[in-house]
């Protein structure tokens, strides 16, 4: 079996019916409720599953598949499962020797790792988990995920003349621009319902999630109707329990956009919170289901030249007319910020060839 | 949703003129700090209040109407809509015509466009002097008047006030407040550190000093925390005259290593020689009227009677239950010419009919790679 078989049929493990690796994660993966968790892992898994030989395929033509191998280590930044199995998987296709430094606390690597050796212990003997926060240093490559302070001292403390060997991926920002310009020809429903789920995927942790809705036309309608739909996708998915700090900052983002904005909110809970701003602005969101809807006009005066962009969701527009709004690594239709596949090649992870020397 | 309307309603008496509301306030005040008020006393005026507010201060108006909350479907304090802090920095947020604002108050902030303001007249102006006056004196252990026999100024401690001065500072409401309780207690030996010694430890130790010199003179030692952790770092010891009483108040505002707050009592104790029981801690902000004093001894703050404080719980919006962190969500009567519900980013525990302070609620971290990006 080739490496990219292998991994799909580890993939597969965990969409059977009962999964036991997908009732472990349930369980274990406690940084969002276990719906969420199924949702997420089922649309991972499934993408590894469909995707993996085909991009072993692709990237075996490239000679430089069997250059010299390297020793790799990758840190994961574990407020998503998906970058760090999906880096290990690059890392595996790649032939390399992969040392992975999970965040404290997650457990998806560890238990891909105990799928994949169900199915092949030698190729996941490729895989060395580590707690050593130091184990950066004796690799020739490092895969580093998360905040930028932490990857900023983290690419100081690499040995001289590594610094070229270092792929960081840290912070940046997602949005979504819809043409919802008259009521005759608003979108349909189910963009709308796209774009909440956009909005709530994952409770809004990774950076492919948007933090804020661009809008042609009535902000305000769309603003109303993604507050349905988010409040719906609630239902299904809910988000997590927050602890006092997350749930203080959001009670006051929603405080201070009550009043210079319009709220709408989940009632009784933080879990999602949508704020209309008409104002010429950009703010932060303080994450977890809490999505900013602003009218079009103010992203061409604020964020496309000041934000490091992930991702643009859109709808209603070209993509060209997309393009000349704002530079990102990726564009997509809205629904699919957040199902990143294994064969798209942009800025958040690395590809097999960044992982040969 | 947040944003849905009650459905409760009813016909709204007129808003009072606010005359008639400062000589109901100004009578709350007179009444003292030892009892608490009734609640119907404390609803009645509080809602009297919300007309009055409603009616005249139109960006509070306009948020009031968004949350679907006016006077005639508002019928306890507890449901008044607060403002957050957030809100004095956005809008002017004021019952007072541009020509009746004679004096107004900003928040410490580093930058002017930073700043909350909170909008006073001659008659609002009167109602903060009165409303903190009560509470200093008993925070403080002040006679609440002095004998016909005695000379009030030849008994009353020196005050030292490790602030800014007044002229430095117009636009500091806790200044004002210093300035208020230097002229009530007719203290001819107070002095004011002033700007350029609060950013000095040695000149802070030189107005101490120079206030000292009679060891049967109390003193009453005022500042900010972060005044007397420069102070305090100064000197190995400096013990002032038994009797002498401390009161510090504010938070660091990165001005200072902070320290918390039982250790900076400890020192002060060991180093000004003033025992714990002679340490008060202030709560109050430019965004109020009224204050609130904890003793040294313990971790509770209370307010004066014409104050309510609510601890929110920020996942459910609700009070928080006895014993559980919270948001502190002040009413205050005294705030006639802006707004009696204010929200503020700090978080407190609720204990009884006060509060614990822990401090300013902490931005959510930034984790992975979704970035918060600050405005």
């Amino acid at each position: 079996m080739t490496t990219g078989r292998t991994i799909a049929v580890a993939a597969r493990l965990w969409l059977k019916h009962n999964s036991l690796w997908m009732t472990r994660a349930k369980r274990e993966l406690t940084a969002f409720s276990p719906a969420m968790v199924e949702l997420g892992l089922r649309e991972l898994f499934t993408d590894i599953a469909a995707n993996v030989e085909e991009l072993e395929r692709r990237e075996a033509s490239r000679s430089t598949l069997h250059a010299p191998r390297s020793k790799v280590c990758h840190i994961l930044s574990g407020n998503l499962p998906n970058s760090g199995i999906v880096s290990v998987v690059i890392g595996l296709l790649s032939g390399v020797q992969n040392v992975v430094k999970p965040a404290t606390g997650d457990p998806m690597p560890a238990l891909f790792m105990e799928s994949l050796a169900t199915v092949d212990s030698k190729l996941a003997r490729r895989v060395q988990l580590t707690r050593n926060r130091e184990a950066h240093r004796e690799a020739d490559i490092v895969v580093a995920y998360g905040d930028d302070e932490t990857l900023s001292s983290l690419q100081k403390r690499r040995r001289r003349g590594a610094r070229d060997t270092f792929l960081r991926f840290g912070h940046r920002v997602s949005i979504g621009v819809v043409n919802f310009h008259h009521p005759a020809t608003r979108i349909p429903q189910s963009s709308i319902a796209a774009a909440a789920r956009d909005a709530s995927f994952w409770d809004q942790q990774g950076c492919m999630s948007p933090q804020c809705f661009y809008v042609r036309g009535d902000a305000a309608a769309f603003a109303g109707e993604l507050a349905r739909e988010m409040e719906r996708f609630d239902q299904l998915w809910p988000r997590v329990e927050m602890n006092f700090v997350d749930a203080a900052a959001i009670a006051r983002a929603r405080n201070e956009w009550s009043f210079r904005g319009r709220v709408w909110a989940s009632q009784g809970s933080t879990h999602w919170t949508v704020v209309l701003d008409e104002r010429d602005s950009w703010a932060p969101s303080p994450l977890n289901r809490f999505v900013f809807v602003r009218p079009i006009e103010s992203l061409a005066s604020k964020l496309g030249k000041q934000l490091p962009l992930s991702t643009i969701g859109f709808v209603g527009f070209s993509l060209k007319e997309v393009v000349a709004m704002a530079r990102a690594d990726r564009y997509c239709s809205l629904g699919e910020m957040q199902r990143p596949s294994l064969l798209l090649t942009h800025g958040s992870r690395p590809r097999v060839g960044d992982l040969i020397v | 949703m947040k944003t849905a309307r009650k459905k409760t309603q009813f016909s709204a008496p007129k808003s009072p003129p606010a005359g008639e509301l400062d000589a109901r306030i100004l009578d709350l005040i007179a009444r003292g700090t030892e009892r608490r008020s009734t609640d119907a006393g404390f609803d009645s005026l509080a809602l009297a209040l919300f007309r009055h507010q409603f009616a005249l201060n139109q960006p509070y108006r306009g948020y009031c109407e968004s949350l679907g909350r006016e006077p005639r479907n508002v019928a306890h304090w507890t449901q008044i809509p607060a403002v957050p802090t957030t809100a004095f920095k956005d809008a002017q947020l004021t019952t007072l015509p541009p020509k009746q604002r004679t004096t107004v108050f900003h928040s410490s902030g580093t930058t002017a466009h930073c700043h909350s303001q909170h909008f006073h007249c001659a008659a609002t102006l009167e109602l903060y002097e009165a409303a903190l006056w009560p509470m200093f004196q008993s925070g403080m252990g002040i006679p609440p008047a002095p004998s016909p026999a005695t000379n009030r100024q030849d008994s009353c401690p020196a005050l030292i006030i490790l602030t800014p001065t007044p002229a430095e500072a117009p636009h500091s409401s806790l200044v004002h407040m210093m300035e208020t309780v230097r002229r009530k207690l007719g203290a001819p030996c107070s002095a004011y550190a002033g700007a350029a010694a609060l950013e000095d430890g040695p000149a802070l130790v030189a107005v101490v000093q120079s206030k000292i010199q009679n060891p049967k003179s109390k003193i009453l030692l005022l500042g900010t925390a972060f005044a007397f952790v420069r102070l305090l770092d100064a000197i190995q010891s400096l013990p002032l005259p038994p009797g002498s009483r401390v009161m510090e108040t504010g938070g660091y505002k990165g001005r200072s290593r902070e320290v918390p707050r039982k250790e900076l009592h400890s020192l002060i104790a060991r180093k000004l020689g003033v025992p714990r029981a002679n340490i008060v801690s202030e709560y109050g902000m430019c965004e109020l009227s009224s204050q609130f004093y904890a003793p040294s001894q313990s971790v509770i703050f209370h307010g004066p009677p014409w104050t309510r404080v609510q601890v929110i719980d920020p996942e459910t919006s609700r009070e928080a239950r006895e014993g559980e962190h919270g948001l502190i969500r002040i009413f205050d009567l005294a705030n006639r010419a802006s707004v009696i519900a204010v929200q503020t980013e700090d978080v407190g525990v609720r204990r009884g009919s006060g509060f614990e302070l822990i401090g300013r609620a902490q931005q959510a971290e930034a984790r992975g790679c979704s970035l918060m990006v600050p405005s």
